[in-house]
């Protein structure tokens, strides 16, 4: 395996040693550009009893391209689809070579605590979330208590 | 490639495709950040809470977290793993040429704090006795290793730091007196 470039090295050095309040990022040892995440949801959001899984994976060509980020736990978000791909264009055409592990993981983080379905890539929860908003929180308030550790 | 850029409204025409089953379109994403967009972030706390860890002073910080929560705010492109999503920014229009890399302002060491990086690469400067760096006619404290610069800017045209496009060659003169304004004229 390639070496690791000293910008991964540093980025997880300090992500161990000054992690984001509220987020794990744990390299595997076999594979240090993939990271297991666990994500606290953020308090008043319907996701703030829940902790969240994700990977992230860090390509060849990072940091020129974006971290490829996952969520594993199911969720009800209009910007998360089913198969936990998330819309958030810091990590797809607004990335900047100037951010990092951290600061993607703090921007998902946020989204869960400002959902916004009036996204143009609106998909059905969009839609739910559009049509009742407070029965759309109630499900995903539903959905934390039923796949999402407990915090 | 070009399924996924007609369902995104990316490519010549910028016309917008009606979202369906899911998949829509990005063209109103390719300009984030414009002042419209800006002026939408929500204020208060949350922003605190965006540490950049960069060493170039908390100013730039503020702005890329403001790019941040706007981006979020705005929500994003549907996260497709199946495709090599960079292709479609390498369209060879938006990045940077020889001419413009060769214009760029060189940085000698002495002015180089120590300690400080590159936001690229993240080593430090001094720590290569014969750094070849540059800085971006954007602001005064946007200095890259040249070969990292590089990289990035031959396939876009932006400042990595603050967003800013970077006008071709011609234009890329830096001004030293608009220096403070150019974060507010960013800004709008
Ligand atoms: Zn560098
Ligand atoms: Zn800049």
């Amino acid at each position: 395996m390639a070496s690791l470039p000293k910008r991964i090295i540093k980025e997880t050095e300090r992500l161990v040693s000054d992690p984001v309040p509220g987020i794990k990022a744990v390299p595997h040892e076999d594979n240090l550009r993939y990271f297991d995440v666990l994500m606290e949801g953020p308090s008043s959001s319907p996701y703030e009893s829940g902790v969240f899984k994700l990977e992230l994976f860090l390509p060849e060509d990072y940091p020129m391209v974006a971290p490829k980020v996952r969520f594993l736990t199911k969720i009800y978000h209009p910007n998360i689809d089913r198969l936990g791909r998330i819309c958030l264009d810091v990590l797809k055409s607004n990335w900047s070579p100037a951010l990092q592990i951290r600061t993607i993981l703090l921007s998902i983080q946020a989204l869960l605590g400002a959902p916004n379905p009036d996204d143009p890539l609106a998909n059905e929860v969009a839609e739910d979330w559009k049509k009742d908003e407070s029965n759309a929180i109630e499900t995903a308030r539903e959905w934390t208590v039923r796949y999402a550790d407990k915090k | 490639m070009s399924n996924y850029n007609d369902e995104h409204g990316i490519g010549n025409s910028q016309t917008a495709t009606p979202a369906r089953g899911g998949v829509g379109h990005a063209s109103q994403f390719l300009n984030l950040v414009s002042p419209e967009h800006l002026s939408r972030t929500p204020a208060g706390d949350s922003e605190s809470q965006l540490d950049l860890g960069l060493e170039n002073g908390g100013e730039i910080s503020h702005q890329i977290a403001q790019q941040l929560l706007s981006a979020v705010s705005e929500g994003g492109l549907e996260f497709r793993t199946d495709l090599d999503d960079n292709e479609m920014f390498k369209s060879p229009q938006k990045g940077m040429d020889q001419a413009y890399f060769d214009s760029l302002e060189r940085i000698n060491k002495k002015k180089i704090r120590p300690g400080q990086t590159c936001p690229i690469c993240a080593s430090e400067f001094l720590e290569d006795p014969y750094p070849l760096l540059v800085r971006l006619p954007c602001h005064k404290n946007h200095v890259f290793d040249l070969e990292c610069a590089t990289s990035w800017l031959k396939e876009h045209n932006t400042c990595p730091i603050c967003r800013t496009e970077l006008d071709k060659p011609k234009k890329a003169v830096a001004q030293p007196d608009s220096e403070e304004d150019e974060d507010m004229a960013f800004f709008g």
